[in-house]
């Protein structure tokens, strides 16, 4: 990715903003909450090249999903929920959850919307709007699915193993401190402050 | 999850691990998919000059805006979002006709100006003198200048600029299209005289107005609408 360099401004400037004047791309952004991402920040800053990462990053988890949901449009879809995100690029929050979260949770609405409308459509008789519900329901669960399972990924080590013993393997918190070797009272505390992320994405991508 | 009952508060998060791990998986997006984004989002930037044009304060029309001291009536402070919107919302380094925009957020003055080498015509004048232009003062302020242009350094030097606490006095490069101003571009900030280079993007030809104009302090990169200084090149 190309580097810009300061252009436009070679004259007398203010000390303090001459100190801020940055050399590269990485500098530009001012520091932001310790857990956020790169591409989250470049996101809220309004660069518009950070789209192009993060679809690239992003973009077959989101075409998987959006295949999974709407089937023949995924790519479609697709192409919709990235340009929701650039343009509502505002609303995302990572102190409220990550961009993986954000774009499910775009995905989510997008889908749902996909569904409303097509059983808005004069062609489906009224006997069927009960199918589309039942639809949403699905996008709903499909989509809570996929995010606590990514979430599961991008946990600690510590916090993933312990609950993917616990949940996938049905261990007790002892037999888990047996395996790991960890005192019991720290396999509580993983569990907890696992659950808890896994919470915190889940409602991320509610909107 | 055999302690589940531990954590009900975790209720929904639990029965869904119950399930077991998603079975959706990614899926690779054709190059179409991209490409569709990145047009419809380049379509969009190209219009937006066009839709947001404001007659204030310019709508007494650009030969009297220069230098005659005409009163302007400016624009309202926290103007909510309209679509015409006159100098605000131009910190966008290319006039958003480049492949990016990059802005500084909190910092009233550090846009980045990224050059993508591009033959730029110049003006084509039938003079070869080098463009210079006499600011001159607006709306009751007291001062004056001179800028001239050498290839594409802009040299100013201006008078007048008195430092206001919690302000700033910081230079544009105006474009009018039929009297109106269309867009513009932000070449930095002034205390009262300096040389800048100018994008090779920005087409000197049409962006020939040179501005300057005192804005807060307040983290806000658009253009206040309070020009002090204005004089066209030719």
């Amino acid at each position: 990715m190309e580097d810009g360099e300061v252009q436009g401004v070679t004259s007398l400037l203010p000390s303090a903003l001459a100190a801020s004047a940055p050399s590269s791309r990485c500098e530009r952004y001012p520091p932001s909450v310790a857990t956020s991402t790169t591409l989250e920040r470049r996101l809220v800053a309004g660069d518009r090249t950070v789209l192009k990462d993060i679809f690239d990053e992003f973009g077959p988890t989101v075409m998987g999903l959006c295949r999974r949901l709407v089937g023949p449009d995924a790519e479609d879809l697709s192409q919709q929920v990235f340009l929701d995100a650039w343009r509502s690029r505002e609303r995302f929050d990572s102190s409220k959850g990550s961009l993986g979260a954000w774009l499910a949770g775009i995905t989510r609405f997008k889908a749902i919307d996909h569904w409303r409308a097509a059983g808005r459509r004069p062609s489906i008789p009224s006997a069927d709007a009960g199918l589309y519900e039942a639809v949403e329901h699905d996008v709903d669960r499909v989509v809570d699915h996929l995010v606590v399972t990514k979430a599961l990924t991008k946990l600690p080590a510590g916090r993933r193993e312990v609950v993917e013993l616990g949940f996938y393997n049905d261990l007790t918190h002892t037999e888990i401190a047996e395996k790991l070797g960890m005192p019991l009272g720290t396999v509580k505390s993983h569990m907890r402050r696992g659950l808890e992320s896994l919470q915190r994405e889940l409602e991320a991508s509610r909107g | 999850m055999a302690d589940q009952d531990d954590h009900t508060e975790f209720s929904e998060v639990i029965d869904i691990l119950a399930q077991g791990p998603s079975d959706v998986g990614d899926e690779t997006p054709p190059p179409s998919v991209w490409e569709a984004i990145d047009a419809e989002l380049q379509a969009e930037e190209a219009k937006r000059p066009h839709e947001r044009l404001d007659h204030r304060p310019f709508e007494q029309g650009r030969e009297a805006s220069i230098g005659e001291g005409e009163d302007y009536s400016r624009p309202a402070t926290n103007e909510p979002e309209s679509p015409a919107v006159s100098l605000s919302d131009r910190r966008t380094g290319r006039s958003r006709r480049g492949e990016y925009t990059a802005m500084i957020v909190g910092v009233a003055a550090a846009l980045l100006l990224v050059g993508v080498p591009l033959v730029l015509a110049l003006r084509s004048s039938d003079s070869n003198e080098r463009p210079e232009a006499e600011l001159e003062a607006l709306a009751g302020f007291e001062g004056g200048g001179w800028a001239g242009l050498d290839d594409r350094v802009l040299t100013v030097d201006a008078k007048g600029l008195a430092p206001v606490e919690g302000s700033l006095y910081e230079l544009w490069l105006l474009k009018f299209e039929d009297d109106e101003l269309s867009d513009l571009v932000w070449l930095g900030v002034i205390a009262d005289n300096g040389t800048y280079t100018i994008d090779p993007d920005v087409d000197l030809s049409a962006f020939d107005v040179v501005d300057i104009s005192i804005e807060p302090d307040d983290g806000n990169p658009d253009h206040s609408g309070d020009s002090v200084l204005r004089g066209e090149l030719t």
